[in-house]
């Protein structure tokens, strides 16, 4: 109960933050405001390595993997909020014999809403500037491996709160103004739910409602002590007309829950290419 | 040039440090030998096998009676043998070891027993009696007799892994209407989905009536599981409520099982034949250092009837027969299934 509850208070306070915030702009001595908002698209491709042992001692490995995402950002002066979606498929191989014999597939989604606030004091003659933050991210890892007939079917979804950090800093190369970012997101307080110890919902029931019962039931409130995710992602912006961009990003993200019963480790590294497009008129920022 | 070489450094550095970080995060994987190999998958079915107290196991002494005959020279054939013999101490049909080349096998269950089918004859003298009464619908196939004035239906299911539909058990009973009992023959059906089982019982059943209760394990301990997931049936669509003959033999088994649990229970039910082959815990299995895969029961299923004290009986070696009755190869030579005859007589006589 008490952990459905606790799912409960992460889904509404990722709903009751998403709200649209406008940008306080002061302009000719004028407070202005503006609605620095952005719709983000991108392709990419991932290489992950899963270490699952509920299903086996192996780790798999899935390269060339296709991901695609969307966002929507809003940018002001002092505060800069990032929601994005992320979904993958990958076919996942065993590093020790890399056949397609024992072949597993998985689909991944991620969801973010980041809220960072530009930090006041100035580094490096403001060449740099610094974002600290906070979000909440939804993690979805679904994987299959047919071979392993009724308990072929396992997964990790997980909700967290994070602290976020990201330094940005705009230079201009071949008369372009770019802009380099870095951002670190940690999760500190995670709900997480895997399958239960025997590997498999009690299928032979014939109640499909159970399901749903079996993810609340093995969901389990964890920290820094049990749980731990680093995200990490480079940026690299470059400007087009009318305030839209080309993004190139880089992102790596290491998963290790430790549990001894539900252990999961898994790393991921992405290369995305993005579309910016800028859905306000306003030119100020 | 001198800032783009400085960013390429800094994205170089940054990149390769995450990269690197991967092996703080994921441990090694557990090594290949048959040593190994052999460890894991008896610790796995140590902590996960569900029938270790019901059977009286003493895993620890498999254990002993096994390593010996390990060594990291073998190759994966011997280890082979000897995985698929140490799991065959389970003495469990859902316990087996998958490798690319073989797939081991609890036979005894079946082998010792015996076949008390014979599909030829079936066709040949019941089945096709009246080719004009023969049909085939979706899964099953149907043909219905005059015997002594009395009208029997015969329905006969090879495997719970073809699907039924609520349209198949609709036309099938459609066509069985006016017939005064049905023989539902499932011998040498090896399970399937237990979606089946509902999909087939709710149309028996005048009430909701509690089909099994199933436990799963939950831990380590040989006596961890999690609290009885009830399984019920409710009446659904048509109802056929005279005398159900259930054929059965001792190749019945898994979902076979689950059904014949299901199906005794109701009053105008009879299983006719030997008891089933069990299968009563429900299979989860994983992969082993060396990729094959394997897997073993990971649940126990309580039936709805008890003994004289009360106890719910757990049937995981098999569904007794109401009827225990074996084909007489004397009939069987004569053109005689002995067990659909005696079903045939239970529906005339109700005995």
């Amino acid at each position: 109960m008490i952990r459905s509850l606790s799912l409960i208070l992460f889904l509404s306070l990722f709903s009751s933050i998403s709200e649209a915030q406008d940008t306080i702009y002061k302009r000719n001595g004028n407070i202005r405001k503006f609605n620095n908002s952005f719709i983000t698209s991108g392709l990419g491709v991932a290489y992950h390595y899963i270490h699952d042992p509920m299903a086996t001692p192996l780790l798999y490995r899935a390269a060339g993997v296709k991901y695609g995402q969307i966002g929507y950002r809003e940018r002001g002066v002092k505060r800069y909020n990032i929601s994005e979606v992320l979904i993958g498929m990958s076919a996942l191989n065993d590093t020790e014999f890399g056949t397609y014999y024992y072949q597993s597939y998985q689909f991944t989604m991620k969801a973010h809403y980041e809220k960072y606030y530009k930090y006041g004091k100035k580094f490096f003659h403001d060449r740099i500037q610094w974002w600290p933050g906070a979000g909440v991210d939804l993690l979805i890892n679904d994987r299959y491996n047919p071979a392993l007939g009724n308990s072929g079917h396992y997964y990790d979804y997980s909700l967290s709160l994070s602290a976020g950090t990201r330094f940005e800093s705009g230079f201009t190369l071949f008369k372009r103004e770019f802009r380099l970012a870095w951002q670190l997101n940690m999760p500190l307080l995670t709900a997480i739910t895997r399958p239960n110890f025997a590997g498999i919902n009690n299928f032979v029931t014939g109640n499909d409602d159970e399901v749903l019962q079996q993810y609340s039931d093995n969901m389990r409130l964890t920290s820094l002590n049990r749980y731990f995710l680093l995200r990490s992602t480079i940026e690299l912006s470059y400007p087009l007309g009318n305030r839209n961009m080309l993004m190139l990003t880089y992102q790596w993200q290491g998963q290790n829950y430790y549990h001894p019963d539900y252990k999961l480790q898994s790393t991921y590294s992405a290369v995305m290419f993005h579309f910016i497009f800028k859905l306000d008129k306003n030119k100020n920022l | 040039m001198k800032k783009l070489l400085i960013l390429t450094g800094l994205g170089v550095l940054l990149i390769g440090l995450t990269i690197s970080c991967r092996k703080l995060i994921i441990e090694e994987p557990v090594d290949n030998t048959p040593t190994a190999n052999f460890e894991y998958l008896w610790s796995q079915i140590n902590d996960k096998y569900s029938f270790m107290e019901y059977k009286n196991l003493d895993w620890q002494l498999v254990h002993d009676k096994y390593k010996p005959l390990v060594n990291d020279n073998m190759s994966p054939y011997q280890l082979f043998d000897v995985l698929e013999n140490m799991t065959n101490e389970l003495r469990d049909g859902h316990a087996n070891v998958f490798s690319p080349y073989r797939t081991s096998n609890y036979l005894p269950v079946f082998t010792s027993s015996p076949v008390n089918f014979n599909s030829d004859l079936l066709f040949r003298k019941y089945i096709l009696r009246d080719p004009k009464n023969y049909f085939e619908i979706g899964p099953f196939l149907l043909t219905k007799w005059d015997t002594l004035g009395v009208k029997v239906g015969y329905l006969r299911y090879n495997s719970f892994q073809q699907p039924v539909s609520d349209n198949d058990m609709e036309t099938a009973l459609r066509f069985f209407n006016g017939t005064d009992g049905l023989i539902i023959d499932v011998r040498s059906n090896g399970g399937g989905a237990p979606d089946n089982i509902f999909a087939i019982a709710q149309h028996f059943c005048t009430q909701k009536t509690l089909a099994y209760t199933s436990f799963l394990k939950s831990g380590p301990g040989a006596k961890d599981f999690t609290e009885g997931e009830e399984a019920w049936i409710e009446p659904n669509g048509t109802k056929y409520n005279n005398r159900v003959a259930i054929l059965t033999n001792r190749s019945c088994f898994s979902a076979t099982s689950f059904f014949c649990v299901t199906m005794r229970n109701l009053p105008q039910v009879r299983m006719v034949g030997d008891s089933t082959g069990g299968g009563l815990g429900a299979p989860s299995g994983g992969q082993l250092p060396n990729g094959w895969s394997y897997r073993f029961s990971v649940t126990q299923t309580l039936s709805p009837e008890t003994d004289v004290n009360g106890q719910r009986y757990n049937w995981e070696d098999g569904v007794p027969a109401h009827i225990l009755i074996d084909m007489n190869p004397l009939d069987e030579a004569n053109g005689f299934d002995t067990i659909l005859e005696r079903g045939i007589q239970y529906i005339i006589t109700g005995n």
